[in-house]
């Protein structure tokens, strides 16, 4: 970076022969114009190509032995999951009290002969923690539970004790149901759980405890799943003073709960706990009613900030779906993408470029057609739009932040579940299916820890490796450390020239004397950035403290924000405004995309995909960005593009238009208002996800420099440059 | 010369910001588990274990638990299991923290404003004063002591419920008391930094140095020059200033003060004596001094825990076979150790600059270093302000510090909670830390243009050139400057030295070894016609100045100061750019374009001499 720049430019004489490493840097940052053109094009193309290099999967743990062993699951365990579902529905229908399937449910788990407890949980809303991130998850144990008393969930817990385990592992299984409004899918959801937990209660072969969640989704799957892995994890002493509360609203509520629920046996109201989780499975049954040739499943893997679970569970999942079940699986993708014509037209581009590099060397295989690259891209799409959300697509993202790692299988079948073949023969499928999954999980001697936990996928059976997608984000940001060092290598020998002139301004007091001399200048513009990013992080605090006004609108609320957020800029600018102006825009600029790229490849790591998406629109705003006064000297042609582009970026990268098109591009252009984007702030935040943090502290710092430096005065030397 | 403008308020802000953050995070600020900030050695949970552990008529160090200091057992313990509701658990240590790094902050600047001091009389005796008020300067004290104080890895540190801050104040003690010559001070910092963590023994080089030759200032053959200088004129010209001078420059230079290190090594023995006896009165029930050196120093040495920290020899002695570790513990350590010689000789003439060099040194290559360490180095760094004043790499640096210091917590949670990464992902970070140190300490004391401007005009080009060679050639350089005299000599003498400069520092340190002349410069520019030495580029008769003085060629560049000797012994003596000055000066003239690469720098009075 600007190690290069120093020694980029070595004074004539002084020193003939530099290292070759030090002009080979002064090279590429002389030539800094055409190596960042060069290395963006280069990052989109690859960029592009991603669905060309996906990898098929496979199944790397070899402890997992998927589909080794034939199915237990028969038709017996049908119905059972039948008779279940019978008894389930007729007593949905009678009363609605919330409790009796929990009651229900109890019932068959004790009459089965395994362990049960219920748990209680108060539904919490999320909080906002822009710290939270980086503190461990201990820390969330001092969550306040200010609901009231009333407000309850309760989730049903069965667990199967291995007969040939040491009860130090266990693998959960997760059903979640409306409580209050059961339809007859989830009902039949609950139904396939049972039976397998029968069957599961039989078998000779577990060497891990068995868990199953049967959660009260009433206040959502999450709310419920989390709370239980909240107290799971962190085991809580009504003794303690933070807990008082809760503790007394508990022990009023549990009487009248017991009462209720008449199950009999030892108390059922203790937690209790089988062993680290080696993984966990969320299904349920989802009657979709569109006619298909096959059953079909549908995976969805996103956790919180970007995190996939292993790629070996995915693997044993459609391996068995797919080679024993005969099931169809899919994944989510952008639907918009599947029609869009210039991704087909791109797609024939990459089939033709595959038949011209199979004709030079029959080796290489870049075989894709173009409706499989179009797909692919979807898929991807969708992939990274999620993982870049940082919010989790299900109720498996609450085991992630415990390390575990979970899927949710959504089965759907391909007929109407009225009619009783089909639905028999749907449940036996089902029924191998996690019968198998939990079989494999089941003969892990460790975590799963051998296969892939940073990848995209742009099928169910391909992936993207993380070696592979850092490649066209590396290119992307390889201009910025260069184009950094060039600025500043060319601002340094100017500086020298115009010192003098430099020293006539007042703002450098006799304290800041040692800036004058060049090595130390960018101090100046240093000061600016930071005081910008100073800016965003109180922005980004803003609306903890708005969210103490409960009563106000979205729109009202943003209004609000936007309108304190300016006010406080224009304080900053009062304040060190002055000294802004004498550091040089190219100084500033440099500084900002050195702040810039840091940024960025921070972000690479915690959350790869918002990286992406961030790139694509701060690197050529970066890039880019001059003064616009500076832009008027240019020819009429280069000045008109210029201008646009500048001004193009400048309205796509601020943050709230790039958050909505993101979002419209991926989800569809619904409903747009002003409040939307409030919305899906409270959304991030809420969720806790990092993408808030980079959205705030680096894009929108970045964004508000790029247009400080567009609309800068170009006056004394910066005019000469 | 003038301080910083609103230094008080500033340093009162930064007072208050860290009680403001004492008082607003209560719980948030997990920083005392963080192993950036708080290592095995410095911990306070670990030290409030130990007191525990005293307390209950144990051994502080049975459990391998606690392997500080038995003092600080007794300093910090009681305010350890003090608690107030509502408030961070080590509150009262933290209080005590800040007023910590205050008193660190004032003796930086004590220290500094000795160095501005010192930097004014030599530049006095080398009748350079102009020069100095041509740059502007700032109070390196004032600076210094607000980079230090305002350093975010300070604060954290501060916060984080780490001894460190105490370390740093016994380290900054020691040397401010040997700046200002307060033997039992330096002394007493010197024995209290060593005990409390063993690396800041290699300080005494430097302590003993600015004890026995005073604060940092030009190098000795300036002044030597100097005085042959003012001999020759001052024999006929009897010029009060001169001989002044002449006799402030021996006072200077020729003395090594025995008494100041007599005083020094005595109060060490006395205070040496006095630690142990405490020690040993505070363990005399539960194990005893040889268990506290097996715990505290051999701990240190043998590096025994290896929980993840921002060094680099965690990783290492994770993976290094049991039977080589001995080996490599001793390679390790000794590493620290070899810098010691070459660099003392090196910078002989700056001890202060020595002192911080082994601070940075030490705390890139000590077994537990925490952000503490930097925390120091950065503050003592501030020190030399104006010296590097054109410090290359400087914007790098200052990126890869926050860079690091951001991905290091990130790399740590994606590897300890999220369990996605693994600890090379940390280590990553650590090793880019270890390069940026490197890069730093290598740009602050061997980097071309970031000496002090005696050094680049009196020394070749080759900054590599270790210091003896200057030696033998100061004593050959007659006085109308002539190369070929001195090229002839110190080749054999410097030959070893540069295979040893080489080792050291691996940094272009080839070049010398295939060329060991002194007078690399010469060799691109244009010679002059007649005697062959180097002339100025501009002249139109090809002529180095003093043929061209010679010949008294109508020149419009040498004949602007025909300076000879024996011109310049008939000019008026008040006029103070005489003789040795004007040598310096036209040297400086000469080279100052090199390395600016543009003639125009030189500042406005020195063009119109």
């Amino acid at each position: 970076m600007a190690a290069e720049a120093g020694d980029g430019n070595p004074q004539p004489g002084r020193r003939p022969r530099s290292r070759l490493i030090v002009r080979l840097g002064a090279l590429v940052v002389a030539r800094s114009v055409l190596v960042s053109v060069v290395c963006c094009i280069a990052g989109s193309i690859a960029f592009l190509l991603l669905p060309v290099l996906a990898k098929n999967t496979y199944v790397s743990e070899n402890a997992l032995m998927p589909g080794s062993a034939n199915p237990m699951f028969s038709s017996h365990d049908v119905l059972e999951a039948n008779r279940f579902l019978k008894e389930i529905i007729d007593r949905g229908s009678a009363k609605v009290t919330g409790t009796e399937i929990a009651k229900l449910i109890g019932q068959h788990v004790v009459d089965v002969g395994a362990e049960l407890y219920y748990h209680k949980f108060h539904p919490h809303g999320n909080q906002f923690h822009p710290i939270h991130f980086f503190s461990s998850i201990t820390s969330t144990m001092e969550m306040q539970y200010n609901s009231s008393c009333t407000l309850f969930g309760l989730n049903s817990v069965g667990i199967i004790r291995a007969p040939r385990g040491d009860g130090k592992e266990a693998i959960v299984l997760v059903t979640p149901y409306n409580s209050q409004n059961i339809g007859q899918s989830e009902a039949l959801s609950l139904g396939l759980a049972f039976s397998i937990f029968s069957l599961l209660s039989r078998v000779t072969w577990l060497a891990k405890d068995i868990v199953w969640l049967a959660a009260d989704s009433r206040y959502g799957e999450y709310t419920a799943v989390d709370s239980w892995l909240k107290d799971y994890h962190n085991p809580s002493f009504l003794s303690n003073s933070g807990k008082i509360g809760t503790g007394v609203c508990f022990e009023e509520n549990i009487l009248h709960l017991l009462d209720q629920l008449k199950v009999k046996g030892p108390r059922y109201n203790i937690f209790k706990r089988a062993g680290t989780m080696a993984a966990a499975l969320v299904f349920k049954v989802i009657d979709k009613n569109e006619k298909e040739e096959r059953d079909s499943l549908t995976i969805y893997a996103e956790a919180s900030n970007g995190q996939m679970p292993n790629l070996d569970l995915i693997n044993i999942v459609h391996y068995l779906a797919v080679h024993r079940q005969g099931l169809r699986v899919k994944i989510g993708s952008v639907h918009s993408l599947l029609k869009a014509a210039w991704l087909k037209f791109v797609g024939e581009m990459v089939h033709l470029f595959g038949k011209l590099t199979k004709h030079l060397n029959p080796k290489w295989k870049i075989d894709i057609t173009s409706a499989e690259y179009v797909e692919g891209t979807a898929t991807l799409a969708s992939s990274i739009y999620y993982q870049a959300l940082g919010v989790p697509t299900g109720s498996h993202g609450a085991f992630r932040d415990y390390q575990v790692d979970a899927i949710t299988l959504e089965l759907s079948p391909r007929f109407s579940l009225n009619n009783e073949n089909n639905r028999s023969a749907f449940l036996l499928r089902g029924g191998r299916l996690i019968e198998g999954v939990i079989r494999s999980i089941n003969n892990l001697l460790e975590k799963f820890h051998q296969s892939f936990f940073l990848y995209f996928l742009t099928a169910p059976h391909k992936f993207v490796s993380v070696g592979v997608y850092m490649i066209p984000f590396a290119l992307l940001i390889a201009p910025l450390p260069i184009v950094a060092a060039a600025l500043f290598s060319g601002n340094d020998s100017l500086g020298v020239s115009t010192e003098k002139v430099n020293q006539e301004p007042g703002c450098i007091g006799s304290s800041d004397a040692e800036l004058r001399s060049g090595s130390w200048k960018w101090l100046q513009a240093a000061k600016v950035v930071f005081m910008i990013h100073l800016w965003a992080i109180i922005v980004s605090l803003l609306p903890y403290m708005l969210s103490q006004f409960p009563f106000m609108t979205p729109i009202t609320l943003l209004l609000v924000w936007a309108a304190l957020s300016i006010c406080t800029l224009l304080i900053f600018y009062l304040i060190f405004g002055a000294c802004s102006t004498h550091c040089g825009w190219e100084l500033l600029k440099s500084v900002m995309i050195a702040a810039a790229s840091i940024g960025l490849s921070l972000m690479s790591v915690i959350n790869f995909s918002t990286a992406q998406i961030g790139a694509m629109l701060i690197v050529p705003m970066c890039l880019l960005v001059q003064p616009l006064r500076k832009q008027m000297q240019a020819g009429v042609c280069r000045k008109a593009v210029l201008v646009i582009c500048n001004l193009t970026l400048a309205v796509v990268g601020f943050p709230p238009v790039a958050l909505l098109i993101a979002k419209g591009l991926c989800e569809g252009f619904g409903k747009a208002g002003v409040g939307a984007f409030w919305e899906l702030a409270q959304l991030l935040w809420s969720w806790n996800s990092a993408t808030y943090l980079y959205l705030l502290w680096i894009h929108l710092p970045c964004w508000v420099l790029c247009f400080h430096i567009l609309l800068y005065p170009c006056i004394g030397r910066s005019s000469k440059a | 010369m003038a301080g910083i403008r609103g230094y008080w308020a500033l340093t009162a802000a930064a007072i208050a910001f860290r009680l403001l953050l004492l008082l607003c995070f209560p719980k948030d600020l997990h920083l005392g588990s963080r192993p950036e900030v708080a290592t095995p050695l410095t911990s306070l949970r670990r030290l409030a274990e130990g007191y525990w552990l005293k307390q209950a008529s144990m051994s502080p160090y049975s459990g391998s638990m606690y392997h500080g200091s038995p003092l600080l057992l007794s300093f910090l313990g009681q305010l350890t299991i003090r608690r107030v509701e509502g408030r961070p658990p080590h509150f009262y240590c933290s209080l005590m923290f800040v007023v910590v790094d205050f008193i660190t902050a004032i003796l930086i600047r004590a220290t500094g404003q000795k160095l501005l001091l010192s930097r004014h009389k030599s530049f006095q005796v080398l009748n350079l004063s102009k020069l100095v008020e041509a740059s502007g300067i700032v109070n390196p004290g004032d600076f210094a002591s607000l980079v230090y104080l305002w350093n975010p890895l300070t604060i954290v540190t501060c916060m984080g419920s780490s001894t460190s801050p105490i370390d740093n104040l016994m380290v900054v003690m020691a040397i401010y008391g040997a700046c200002s010559r307060i033997a039992p001070l330096a002394a007493f910092g010197w024995v209290f930094a060593t005990h409390l963590s063993l690396y800041p023994m290699i300080l005494i080089v430097p302590v003993i140095l600015l004890l026995g030759y005073g604060l940092d200032a030009p190098p000795s053959k300036l002044f030597l020059h100097k005085t042959s200088d003012a001999s020759s004129s001052g024999a006929l010209n009897q010029s009060p200033d001169n001989s002044g001078a002449s006799r402030l420059t021996d006072n200077t230079i020729h003395t090594f003060s025995w008494v100041q290190v007599f005083h020094f090594v005595l109060w060490v023995f006395i205070w040496l004596c006095y630690v142990l006896l405490l020690s040993s009165i505070s363990l005399k029930d539960v194990g005893g001094l040889s268990e506290m050196f097996r715990k505290t120093y051999g701990f240190i040495l043998t590096v025994e825990d290896l929980s993840p920290n921002i060094g680099v020899l965690w990783y290492f002695f994770a993976e290094v076979f049991e039977f080589f570790r001995n080996f490599f513990l001793i390679v390790f350590h000794v590493n620290i150790l070899f810098m010691i010689f070459p660099l003392a000789i090196r910078l002989k003439h700056r001890p202060c600059f020595l002192a911080f060099v082994y601070i940075a040194i030490s705390s890139m290559l000590k077994s537990y270093p925490s952000v503490g360490d930097s925390a120091l180095y950065l503050g003592l760094l501030a020190l030399f302000c104006n010296e590097l004043a054109d410090m290359h790499f400087s914007f790098f640096l200052f990126c890869g510090y926050i860079g690091v210091s951001l991905l290091s917590p990130v790399m740590h949670n994606l590897w300890i909670w999220r369990g996605t990464g693994n600890a090379n992902f940390y280590f990553a970070t650590g090793l880019a830390y270890a390069c940026l140190q490197t890069v730093l300490v290598v740009e602050t004391t061997l980097g071309p243009s970031n000496h002090p401007f005696w050094w680049r005009w009196t020394t070749p080009s080759n900054l590599l050139l270790p210091f003896p060679l200057f030696l033998v050639r100061v004593r050959f350089l007659p006085d109308d400057e002539d190369p070929k005299i001195v090229e002839a000599q110190p080749s054999s003498i410097s030959l070893p030295v540069f295979h040893f400069g080489a080792l050291l520092f691996g940094r272009d340190s080839l070049v010398p070894m295939k060329c060991p002349k002194p007078s690399l410069r010469g060799l691109n520019k244009p010679k002059c016609i007649k005697c062959g030495n180097v002339a100025r580029s501009r002249c139109p008769f090809q002529s180095c100045k003093s043929c061209c003085a010679k010949a008294e060629n109508p020149c419009q560049i040498h004949d602007k100061r025909p300076v000879s000797s024996s011109i310049s012994v008939e000019r008026p003596s008040d006029d103070v750019f005489t003789t040795g000055a004007s040598w310096r000066l036209n040297s400086l003239r000469q080279h100052l374009p090199v390395f600016y690469g543009q003639r125009d720098l030189l500042p406005g009075r020195m063009q119109q001499i």
